[in-house]
């Protein structure tokens, strides 16, 4: 599973030593390091990701994968064009075009429509809850709209933000990982919601395109602190006397 | 991949398995060769032995009593042979009063009256509810039963469970469905005992109508929905009483009491000189009985003669509980006695029991969010399951209700009621030393071995030597 998500990330270019030392870091320094399934603090594909893409910026470049191919289409992330030339760039994509995955990204992660299918799945399932991925969503969708309202033309539209790169690989795949999201159901939501914040203001203010990775790192490190927020059981207080 | 496997693959969390059909007949299963009395229910109830070794006792003959006067009574007539180490069904190894049955009458209730009535200097109702075995929310004295009585509120509710919160248990369903009549004479008996309570039975909804019809105008009933996590009783009483009571207080604390109808047939039974209590209904289910059936027996009764009795073949089984599916205790052998709270027999086949490997937690939540009494339940097991015992307090693992929901729906099949139990007992108990094995309880199989095939005579003698 984990092995799969660092895959839909890495961009199709990637050379075999890339992967390698991806996987290294993943199971060896974020997964068995902390004790394994169920005690990593964070989410080891987004630490692989992180590491990776903060020590080879050159190698984890979706645009730069397509220098060899000649297409027709837009050749640039639909991020990073819409970073570099405000939300008027947004007119150059089709939102459609973005659904069915025609966006320039890595292996899979803007694979939109399937990664869809595949989050339903574990929604239908009862793998994953379904209050981490619509929270993450609101909270992409009202930041994202709440900025668009202040700078129409430097800020994407919200509608954007849902479709490209990963955001939907993150609202089903990356942040509800069972280990390390909260357990209890408010802070579920509010843990999905602190994500959705992150990624835009990321996406928007930061040096880094698509933020999903450090999105999940951020908001891993927050949820022991989001699952203080429990429901209390019954029990007899102790009541303390005034002196 | 079969139907079956998409539909546990959709099936929604937390959702425990209703037998549709059962057995309506109540069975009386044959003398057993012999009975084992507990004399004592850690915590609750101390007997001390009022026979003697050898001595012949009749049927409903006090055998014990406790120093505030609860008596326990022999189940059958019989010899009494040995006072061994037994273990229970309820996890302890406690010492137990064994009597050979034998074809001696049961002592008339006349004579058991006049012996409870020597004793005091009136016979008082609740003096009779103690003398006829009968621990009931009026002659309680305290949580430990030994302490001295002391001042409670007055009962202002009583709630009387017509429904089993297991869901492979029919005896209360059953016996409000067949002898409604008694029921409702008991239940004006209680409103003699407490005249101010508010009386609520509780029904399965199939049973509302009847039960409405035949006792409603005394008590409000009120149907519970069939999901066992709204069964769980420590919900549904606060719920009914309207009020919260913790898990580590009495309902008698808080002026309530509860009863079941077994139990009311029970005061009826002692109140109108019937018989004491010596007689237990349970049901007997398990995956491969597609019908549960329900059965009588005297308290004191084997695991082993009851499967034996009713024709199942012990050794097809690979655990055998007692209680239900869910909150059922496995026994590791089929001597050990049941008792006035054994309610059912869960019998598992090898396919039914998850692995026993311990797995890993992968902080799923899924216990968490199922769990009736609002715990942390993924920190507490993880906390006891690390050794760190003290640390679970901050998460009150005493608010534990015991449901077994959040074992149920563990995909890692990790034993979290147990862990939710350690951390419980650490934080209740003083001098609590978790338990990795349990000792004893061989001995009934071993009196069994060495004495039942053999001359009564000689067996008494030496059981006299030993003692």
């Amino acid at each position: 599973m984990l092995g799969a998500l660092l895959g839909l990330l890495l961009p199709v270019n990637a050379p075999w030593w890339l992967i390698l030392v991806g996987c290294f870091i993943m199971i060896v320094v974020g997964k068995k390091l902390f004790g394994g399934l169920g005690a990593y603090p964070v989410h080891p594909t987004a630490l692989a990701g992180a590491m990776l893409i903060v020590s080879w910026p050159s190698r984890f470049d979706y645009t730069a994968a397509l220098a060899g191919f000649n297409l027709d289409f837009k050749m640039i992330e639909p991020i990073r064009l819409v970073k570099t030339l405000g939300s008027t760039a947004e007119e150059s994509y089709s939102l459609m075009d973005m659904f069915l995955g025609h966006q320039i990204a890595g292996a899979g992660n803007a694979m939109v429509l399937y990664l869809l299918i595949g989050g339903l799945f574990l929604l239908a399932a009862r793998q994953i809850s379904w209050h981490i991925p619509v929270g993450f969503l609101a909270g992409v969708a009202l930041t994202s709209l709440a900025l668009h309202a202040y700078n129409p033309s430097l800020f994407a539209t919200a509608q954007f933000q849902l479709l490209a790169g990963s955001t939907i690989l993150a609202a089903f795949f990356l942040v509800p990982d069972h280990t390390t999201s909260p357990v209890n159901l408010l802070p579920m939501f509010l843990s999905g919601l602190i994500g959705g914040m992150i990624l835009v203001l990321i996406r928007s203010f930061s040096h880094h395109y698509d933020g999903v990775i450090f999105t999940v790192l951020l908001v891993n490190i927050c949820n022991p602190l989001l699952d203080r927020i429990a429901p209390k059981p019954i029990v007899k207080r102790e009541v303390v006397q005034d002196a | 991949m079969s139907v079956n496997t998409l539909q546990s693959i959709f099936k929604p969390v937390g959702c425990v398995p209703r037998y549709k059909h059962w057995d309506e007949a109540i069975i009386e299963i044959p003398r057993p060769d012999y009975v084992a009395i507990p004399l004592e229910y850690p915590g609750q109830l101390y007997y001390f032995p009022k026979v003697e070794l050898g001595q012949q006792v009749r049927r409903f003959q006090i055998i014990g009593t406790t120093k505030l006067g609860h008596c326990v009574h022999a189940p059958v007539s019989g010899i009494v042979r040995d006072i061994l180490l037994v273990w229970t069904a309820l996890g302890f190894n406690v010492p137990a009063m064994l009597i050979q049955s034998n074809d001696e009458p049961a002592l008339p209730i006349e004579e058991l009256l006049s012996s409870v009535e020597s004793s005091t200097e009136r016979l008082t109702l609740t003096r009779k509810l103690k003398g006829l075995g009968i621990i009931s929310p009026w002659t309680t004295s305290g949580k430990f039963h030994h302490e001295e009585d002391k001042d409670y509120p007055e009962i202002n509710t009583i709630v009387i469970k017509g429904v089993n919160e297991e869901s492979s248990v029919f005896i209360l369903e059953l016996l409000l469905k067949q002898k409604a009549e008694i029921i409702r004479k008991g239940i004006s008996r209680l409103s003699d005992l407490a005249p101010k309570a508010k009386i609520i039975l509780t029904v399965p909804k199939y049973l509302e109508a009847l039960a409405k019809a035949k006792i409603g105008s005394q008590v409000s009933v009120k149907a519970l929905p069939y999901e066992y996590g709204d069964r769980v009783e420590q919900l549904v009483v606060p719920k009914l009483a309207n009020r919260a009571i913790p898990n580590t207080e009495a309902y008698r604390d808080y002026g309530v009491a509860v009863l079941s109808t077994e139990f009311v047939i029970n005061i009826v039974e002692a109140i109108e000189n019937v018989q004491p209590f010596v007689d237990k209904y349970l049901t007997i289910a398990g995956t491969d009985i597609p019908k549960p059936r329900t059965i009588k027996f005297p308290i004191g009764t084997t695991i082993r003669h009851i499967l034996k009795s009713l024709g199942y073949d012990r050794k097809k089984y690979a655990r055998i509980l007692v209680g239900g599916p869910m909150k059922g205790r496995a026994q590791y052998t089929t001597y050990t006695p049941l008792t006035k709270s054994s309610h059912g027999l869960y019998l598992m086949t090898d396919a039914e029991i998850p692995p026993e490997e311990n797995f890993t937690c992968i902080n799923c939540g899924r216990c968490t969010r199922v769990c009736t009494a609002n715990l942390q339940v993924h920190l507490i097991a993880r906390y006891a399951e690390y050794n760190m015992l003290p640390d679970t307090k901050q998460y009150y693992p005493e608010a534990c209700n015991g449901c077994g929901l959040c074992g149920y729906v563990c995909p890692a099949h990790r034993p979290l009621v147990q862990f939710v139990e350690m951390a419980k007992k650490y934080g209740t108990e003083d001098d609590y030393v978790p338990q990795t094995e349990c000792s004893g309880g061989a001995s009934l199989e071993r009196w069994e071995l060495d004495f039942q095939n053999s001359d009564p005579l000689a067996a008494g003698a030496a059981a006299d030597r030993r003692g």
